[in-house]
């Protein structure tokens, strides 16, 4: 009986290893997510969804000389337009609500592949005040380590390999086969004043507007914490590569949640203990697009209160490429007492009687 | 823990059989008991401590009282018995169901924070009420601790069924059989058949079933045929694939768990979808509801009350909802119907009486899955709205044609082919049908990318 049953089990291993070859055959091969070699015999798609796990790839497959790192606040930077303004032949490394971990593990591949010189990089805080490393999003971290066994896990995803020839068959010939308006979502939704107002006091229902709550340490600390180990170590390691960093314009509303949750204050610290310490550094630059009030305070070019149109992520890269609203270490005191001074003046209870009540 | 998650798979089962075994195979038997004990209540726990307590309530108090029945065998004993098992069913079921009721008739405003349900209650609730029972009417019904630990949280089927009796759980143990590679080979035959129809097909026909119940507003008339029966296939393919699952795992340690399903569709009447659908279900009302209240020794009428009432409660127990009641009253109704109709010697071809069997069945189940009335009844309407039978684009919304031959097909197989028991009763030692065997476990181990909860999990 057990020579039947052994010949039985040789049996039902074998329809395992069949499909476990088939599968990771036919994966290595079309490879969706071009881990192994650059797509040329099907139009790769580039999808919000799957660009966690298409990022390995793009760094070692791929040719540049620059890079967008960064969460959806970088999403709509084209990188036509960066060739066309700097010339810089730029690869677009970006994931939706993004953690500081998560991207500093895109630093630690991209660095690897040593053929990077330009970085671009948004400096948000809502990203590197994150106890947790991981963010709710899908992070095949096996993609991104050194460890070539863990592959398999790519190999063997047969939902991935689904979903991605799904994608590259819908979306053959449209927009999202072209690198350059990668994970673009600029044109997609729609900029709306009320709407950004409404989703403001959404947020910061019942809570008492002038409320100050104690200085957050703890979150403070993360915030730091996390800028030294998931940003700062990669421009001080890497000073042959320059890192352009923006604090970037959200609008005034989300300066104003901050305040009325009471988290304002340790935002302000933390914006003045990093400006300081990027200063100290030669290979990087800074943008400070968070002083304009032109930008900041007009609530319709905005889609909730922080991320701006695509039409102000062009006029970010365009102002960088004339070396506007660039902070020194003299402007920098300035650059955020004008920002302070901005959320100070700013009244929501205005706003309150003509959205709101109306 | 889920059958269908890679923690179970990869570590749980493994690590739970070599460990059983072991102890097995060095005459430790108290241990290897323990071993599945203390592995069935973290399985129970994994993701709520609160099942902890819980079921670690339930198993002491139900222990101690039957001690308490069986040195004395008072009535009061097992009324207390059954008396702490449905206030605690009643409890975790039913409160929130009974307030909003109180509520809207009587125009109150009581308000409680919602009971969530704990994992398969109502599934070890019933299992030891019977045993209860059996209790009370067999004084020498002498079991231990373990025993009845073991026989009570077996994790194979200890929150979605089978029912199971003592008598079929408790005389295995005492076999203290070691590793056995026929049943083991058996056991994953059977749990590969399980795992795909839960993992590729019940799944699978999940996205449209949620469309067409939750998502959208109207539907058409193909739209409204195929979301009805792509339900009633999709709750068949995964309870009865969990119950596959459940019977491979007992058949890996040795124990046979009884079959809960088989071929209900294809059924030619009413009574024989109940004698091969949720079997031990059936069973359990029949010995411990039907019978006691006079089953058919009470003349024809009372008979017909009993079987109704039968379904009613089968209805109530199935979830705290209207529309529950609703379902087990229309199958308490059919169940009466048939009764009635072979009484008055009537008789219908086998393939004739298919036909009404399965529509029934079909539209009732309409009931059984929607989350109101409205959705029930928005579903019905559309399946007799033949004004809108030519509409080709809106089935493109349901994966259009593809999807309808992979439905049919489906539907095709499930009734053509042999179901679990007949299968594992031919079971020979074929390599193709192992080659198979392999091939599917292996798709629906990869296709696992997102564990989706079992429906019979909530009842």
């Amino acid at each position: 009986m057990d020579k039947k049953c052994f010949n039985w089990m040789r049996g039902f291993i074998l329809g395992i290893l069949t499909i476990l070859i088939i599968l990771s055959v036919t994966t290595f091969v079309i490879d969706p997510y071009q881990y192994y070699r650059k797509a040329t015999s099907y139009e790769p798609v580039y999808m919000p969804s799957s660009e966690r796990a298409m990022i390995p790839g793009l760094i070692k497959n791929y040719d540049y000389d620059s890079a967008i790192v960064g969460n959806s606040m970088t999403e709509n930077f084209l990188t036509p337009l960066l060739k066309s303004t700097m010339n810089w032949n730029t690869i677009k490394l970006t994931m939706e609500g993004a953690t500081s971990y998560e991207l500093s593990l895109i630093y630690e591949r991209l660095f690897r592949e040593s053929k990077v010189k330009n970085v671009i990089t948004t400096l948000d805080f809502f990203t590197y005040d994150k106890e947790k490393p991981q963010s709710g999003y899908d992070m095949p971290k096996y993609l991104y380590n050194n460890w070539h066994i863990d592959d398999i896990r790519y190999l063997l995803n047969i939902g991935a390999l689904k979903q991605e020839l799904n994608n590259i068959n819908k979306y053959k010939g449209t927009r999202y086969t072209d690198i350059g308006y990668a994970y673009f979502w600029g044109d997609l939704v729609t900029y709306s004043k009320d709407e950004v107002i409404k989703q403001f006091f959404k947020s910061i229902d019942k809570k008492d507007i002038n409320n100050k709550s104690e200085f957050n340490t703890k979150q403070y600390n993360t915030i730091i914490n996390n800028f030294n180990n998931h940003l700062y170590k990669y421009l001080k390691d890497n000073p042959e590569v320059t890192f352009t960093i923006i604090f970037p314009p959200y609008s005034v509303l989300y300066w104003k949640q901050l305040q009325v949750l009471g988290d304002l204050e340790e935002y302000e610290e933390a914006k003045q203990y990093t400006m300081n310490k990027l200063l100290e550094l030669k290979n990087v630059n800074i943008y400070d697009f968070q002083q304009d009030k032109n930008i900041i305070c007009e609530l319709k070019n905005y889609r909730d209160i922080a991320h701006y149109s695509h039409e102000i992520s062009s006029f970010i890269l365009y102002s960088i490429k004339q070396g506007n609203y660039k902070v020194t270490k003299e402007s920098s005191a300035n650059s955020l007492a004008v920002l302070k001074n901005i959320i100070q003046e700013y009244d929501i209870s205005e706003l309150k009687k003509n959205y709101v009540e109306k | 823990m889920l059958f269908n998650s890679y923690e179970f798979l990869l570590g749980f089962l493994p690590m739970i059989l070599i460990l059983y075994f072991s102890f097995i195979k060095f005459k430790m038997y108290k241990l290897s008991k323990l071993v599945l004990v203390i592995a069935s209540i973290y399985f129970y726990s994994f993701n709520n401590t609160r099942n902890l307590v819980i079921i670690l309530c339930s198993l002491s108090v139900n222990y101690f009282i039957y001690k308490l029945i069986i040195s004395s065998q008072k009535k009061h004993y097992i009324i207390l018995g059954i008396a702490f098992n449905i206030l605690l069913l009643g409890y975790f079921k039913y409160t929130n169901f009974v307030i909003d009721n109180v509520n809207a008739f009587l125009n109150t405003n009581i308000r409680i924070a919602k009971i969530i349900l704990p994992l398969g209650i109502s599934f070890f609730t019933f299992q030891q009420v019977g045993f209860l029972i059996d209790a009370y009417k067999d004084k020498h019904l002498k079991y231990n601790i373990l025993d009845y630990c073991v026989f009570i949280t077996f994790f194979p089927q200890l929150v979605a069924g089978p029912i199971v009796s003592h008598d079929e759980i408790i005389p295995q143990l005492k076999n203290r059989m070691c590793f056995n590679f026929e049943n083991f080979c058996k056991g994953l035959f059977i749990f590969s058949i399980g795992l795909t129809k839960k993992v590729m097909m019940a799944d699978f026909l999940a996205e449209k079933v949620n469309l067409g119940f939750d998502t959208l507003q109207s539907l058409t008339l193909a739209q409204g045929w195929i979301t009805s029966f792509s339900y009633t296939l999709q709750l068949f393919l995964d309870f009865s694939g969990y119950c596959d699952m459940a019977i491979g795992i007992g058949l890996m340690f040795n124990i046979d768990l009884p079959f809960n399903f088989l071929s209900p569709y294809k059924a030619a009447s009413i009574k024989e979808f109940w004698n091969t659908w949720h079997i031990t279900l059936g069973r359990f009302l029949s010995k411990y509801l039907y019978i006691p209240l006079g089953g058919n020794r009470k003349g024809k009428f009372r008979t017909y009350i009993n079987l109704f009432f039968v379904f009613f409660i089968s209805g109530i127990w199935h979830g705290a909802g209207w529309l529950f009641i609703l379902w087990g009253t229309l199958h308490g109704m059919a169940m009466v119907f048939h009764k009635i109709w072979t009484e008055l010697g009537l008789r219908m071809n086998k393939v004739v009486a298919w036909f009404p069997t399965i529509n029934f069945v079909n539209a009732a189940w309409v009931f059984f899955r929607a989350k109101n009335i409205k959705d029930a009844l928005k579903i019905l309407t559309s399946m007799t709205s033949f004004n809108t039978w030519f509409e080709p684009q809106k089935i493109n919304d349901f994966g259009g044609i593809v999807y309808i031959l992979v439905l049919i097909g489906l539907w095709i197989l499930v009734l053509i082919m042999d179901n679990s028991k007949e299968r594992l009763e031919k079971f020979s030692f074929n390599n193709k049908y192992a080659v198979i065997a392999g091939i599917l476990f292996m798709i629906s181990v990869l296709w696992i990318n997102k564990v989706s909860e079992f429906i019979y999990f909530n009842f």
